[in-house]
């Protein structure tokens, strides 16, 4: 990945409350796009994946975690599944509660299927690949991708009521912990607003349409979405003060 | 106060923004001091909306491994009122960052760009801590000379 695309995902990071000393995004942030990204480039930068892991730890609820799992589905290559894999894993083991966060992203990750340091700076010669392994946590080890323990960077994480301060998606976000609405609400922003059918936002969400039925119900109760019936479609709009 | 880790190398130009977070560790802060630094740090961190403990001085646990003659190469940051502000010097960040050898801080290491020279310094450095503090931290000295011998 390149030095570009590095910072920004870094400067996304700092929007979501990660200190950086670097501008923040001035975009609103996908989250659940970012993360896959931050698997994609952790290698470059051990301390983009500590703090990834102690923000997910801390903020996990405003991951939309049906959304994620489709994604790494859809649109994580392989390589990266294992780094992905191993950043949720360690979030859900170093988390003090909800321990069956991430479960279903954590499954769409597979299994490792090679072996290597998870950090460039570790493959720089054979010592440092020797090093790694005889260093590699054991959760590590199991994804393939090693890396010793560390402890997690809580000191560079800023609060919640900055966070949710310059991110107003985020608001929502914690209000429905992370659960089926929030993959919704999510799918909904990143295609401009609107799904022009049930079966579409089940196939974005990876749950069943009876799920989304229902959660579109819930939903449409509190107002957050409309639904529009065109023929035999539903389609499927946010409203404005969503 | 002496500034050290990543936020000294950013203070002295050597390490990026993107390499480095915000949270400062800071060492040779004499206690009754401390009280007071850490009140105005709240008061800061309070109005910014930072973490709590955004400076710290975690680092002070590992003042015995500052190289000798460290005085010597600080770089003054500035007075700000009564606080004056040093960061250590690059050879000393360099040296530091081969004895704690992190992942983060061997990253860091090779953003340095350190030189045969440097780290010659670094090997003389391990060797006078090994003498200073004994056993107590032979293991991580050992891998940190291992590691010094197989930069390249």
């Amino acid at each position: 990945m390149s030095r570009g695309k590095i910072n920004h995902v870094i400067a996304q990071w700092v929007r979501l409350g990660v200190m950086f000393n670097t501008s923040a995004s001035k975009e609103e942030v996908d989250v659940e796009r970012l993360l896959l990204d931050t698997a994609r480039c952790a290698a470059a930068n051990s301390r983009l994946f500590i703090l990834a892991v102690t923000w997910l730890v801390e903020y996990g609820e405003y991951v939309a975690k049906h959304r994620l799992a489709q994604l790494i589905l859809d649109e994580l290559e392989e390589e990266h599944c294992q780094t992905m894999g191993l950043m949720l894993e360690l979030a859900k083991e170093k988390g003090v509660d909800d321990t069956h966060r991430f479960n279903r992203a954590i499954k769409a990750c597979g299994r490792g299927i090679d072996q290597r340091p998870l950090l460039d700076v570790d493959r720089r010669n054979d010592f440092f690949v020797h090093a790694a392994r005889q260093n590699a946590s054991a959760l590590s080890l199991k994804w393939g991708r090693w890396m010793e323990d560390f402890a997690l960077k809580d000191d560079a994480i800023r609060p919640a009521s900055w966070i949710v301060e310059h991110n107003q998606p985020m608001r929502l976000r914690a209000d429905l912990k992370g659960d089926l609405r929030a993959s919704i609400m999510a799918a909904l922003q990143a295609n401009s607003h609107s799904v022009e059918s049930e079966s579409e936002l089940a196939r974005i969400c990876g749950a069943t349409r009876s799920a989304i039925a229902e959660a579109l119900k819930r939903l449409e109760m509190s107002g957050r979405i409309k639904l529009r019936h065109l023929g035999k479609c539903l389609r499927i709009e946010l409203r404005r003060a969503a | 106060m002496l500034v050290v880790g990543g936020a000294a190398g950013l203070l002295n130009g050597e390490l990026a923004g993107v390499n480095t977070t915000s949270d400062v560790d800071v060492l040779l802060v004499a206690e009754r001091n401390w009280d007071r630094l850490q009140e105005a740090a709240a008061e800061v961190g309070m109005e910014m909306n930072l973490p709590a403990n955004w400076l710290n001085n975690d680092a002070g646990l590992y003042a015995e491994s500052l190289p000798a003659d460290w005085k010597s190469r600080r770089i003054d940051v500035g007075r700000f009122g009564k606080l004056q502000v040093w960061a250590v010097g690059r050879k000393d960040l360099i040296a530091m960052k081969f004895y704690s050898h992190r992942p983060q801080d061997r990253e860091h290491l090779v953003q340095m760009n350190v030189t045969s020279q440097e780290r010659e310094f670094v090997g003389r450095y391990l060797d006078d801590l090994a003498g200073r503090t004994g056993w107590a931290n032979a293991g991580k000295i050992e891998l940190a000379r291992e590691i010094l011998k197989n930069w390249d």
